[in-house]
């Protein structure tokens, strides 16, 4: 156990350290990984079907904001549905309108929720983004999760539909449409894995924000017994037929998931390396601001802060001579 | 001589102004009834733009048979309807981002009342020195 909180601290105080260099990457690896599997999944334009078109977009993507990804997945989904159908290009147009006008106007970082969600569902771990988000986020991120649900099944619809579209290229355009529409509209699987999400979701922020122990822990149990629940309840009651086997194994993935999340996550202030400048009258200042990584259990903190006191003073008026003394040195 | 408390408090007031200061000036740069009004004037846009696509869904979905029916059935009537949609869709859509607003401009204000404070605080060591 120990091994463990000391390998939680060593891989926190190099991301605290790292993050500058950390972020494109993780950047690079999930606009990667995502336009992969849409490809994939997708795969109608050849233009941009194409590994080497991938990682141009993606090296791109790294240096850019995280929006950008959502935008660029989204670009890559609608050209590989338009040289499908026009039809369907235009029904995943209006989707992502939708989404975007109404919902991420108020809050553009749950975009990234929208990008993860499919690609859980693609990766079988569906299951991990109603409890992962229920721990990190807020009641409001039942919409970014249901925006990601309903883009998952738009794309599943359209995989499902290729050879009913393709053979109906000769009817006319407001056939097709209805054909999409009807399709998208009847969907059941997908009103009850929203529904299922949804209560998922709120079920475990509200049992991690209350005060008693473990809070976290009951949370991802409950939260997981009570998906599994509703989605087998929506499969008796609407007939999805969603298989159970599935169901329970994704669960219990996700639960392993979000045991990793809680590990990681629990009871942390993230601070990041900062380096700020200010003056005043007397000096500059240029000030690199490092977080303390502490431990979880409380006989470590004390010998952490204990041991850090004793260096920290000699430390700190060290620096100072030495800024005092380079300063003097430039001038 | 280097005051390590002010240097402490200078450093959190440096940190506050690169991340969250510029936002909550940005936002403070506005009187409250502006920020806000401006704000739900957006939604409304957007509100209206995607009122406008679901529209244009619906009566593409049944293009042929609205055709047909539109010299039979009462325009006055669909369009009432369609307005009191319309205007109920809209005045939602407000009322919720017009709550959104207020509670991000009363958030802006108290990080900018705490940065005044250590501000204040901070002129205070100055003056003891």
């Amino acid at each position: 156990m120990t091994s463990l909180l000391v390998a939680k601290q060593y891989i926190k105080k190099f991301y605290g350290k790292y993050e500058v260099y950390l972020m494109p990457l993780w950047k690079f690896m999930l606009a990667f990984i995502s336009l992969m599997l849409i490809n994939g999944k997708l795969g109608f334009m050849e233009r941009i079907d194409k590994t080497t078109a991938v990682l141009v977009v993606s090296l791109m993507c790294s240096f850019m904001p995280m929006n950008f990804i959502i935008i660029i997945a989204a670009a890559f989904v609608l050209l590989h549905v338009y040289a499908l159908s026009l039809e369907c290009a235009v029904v995943m147009l209006a989707a992502f309108l939708l989404m975007f006008l109404l919902y991420f106007r108020f809050s553009p970082k749950d975009t990234v929720v929208v990008l993860l969600t499919p690609i859980c569902f693609w990766m079988h771990i569906p299951y991990a983004i109603p409890i992962a988000m229920g721990l990190l986020g807020t009641p409001a991120s039942v919409v970014s999760v249901g925006c990601g649900t309903v883009v998952y099944y738009l794309i599943a619809y359209v995989n499902e539909s290729t050879t009913t579209l393709i053979s109906m290229e000769a009817e006319e355009i407001t056939a097709k449409f209805r054909f999409i529409i009807d399709g998208i509209l009847d969907n059941r699987a997908m009103v009850v894995t929203i529904g299922a999400f949804a209560v998922t979701l709120i079920l475990v922020y509200l049992i991690r924000k209350l005060s008693v122990d473990h809070s976290w822990t009951i949370a991802i149990i409950a939260g997981s017994l009570v998906n599994i629940m509703l989605l087998l309840v929506g499969d008796l009651m609407f007939d999805t037929n969603v298989a159970i086997g599935g169901v329970i194994l994704g669960t219990a993935a996700a639960a392993l998931i979000a045991v990793v999340i809680q590990f990681f996550a629990f009871n942390v202030d993230y601070s990041r390396t900062e380096k700020v400048q200010f003056e005043d009258d007397e000096y500059y200042y240029y000030v690199k601001a490092v977080p303390k990584v502490t431990m979880a259990t409380p006989e470590h903190k004390v010998k952490k802060i204990n041991q850090q006191k004793k260096t920290r003073p000699s430390q700190r008026s060290g620096e100072g001579r030495k800024m005092g003394n380079s300063k003097t040195s430039d001038q | 001589m280097l005051n390590q408390e002010r240097i402490i408090l200078m450093t959190k007031m440096a940190s506050y102004e690169e991340n969250e200061g510029k936002k909550n000036n940005a936002i403070m740069n506005y009187f409250r009834g502006d920020y806000v009004w401006l704000q739900v004037m957006k939604s409304f846009v957007c509100g209206t733009i995607a009122f406008a696509v679901v529209f244009g869904m619906y009566i593409f979905y049944d293009f042929e048979v609205f055709m047909m029916d539109i010299y039979k059935m009462d325009l006055m009537e669909f369009g009432k309807s369609v307005l009191m949609k319309y205007l109920l869709v809209i005045g939602i859509y407000s009322i919720i981002s017009y709550a959104i607003y207020c509670y991000r401009y009363a958030k802006a204000k108290n990080g900018v009342k705490l940065y005044m404070n250590n501000l204040r605080r901070l002129a205070g060591m100055y003056d003891k020195t």
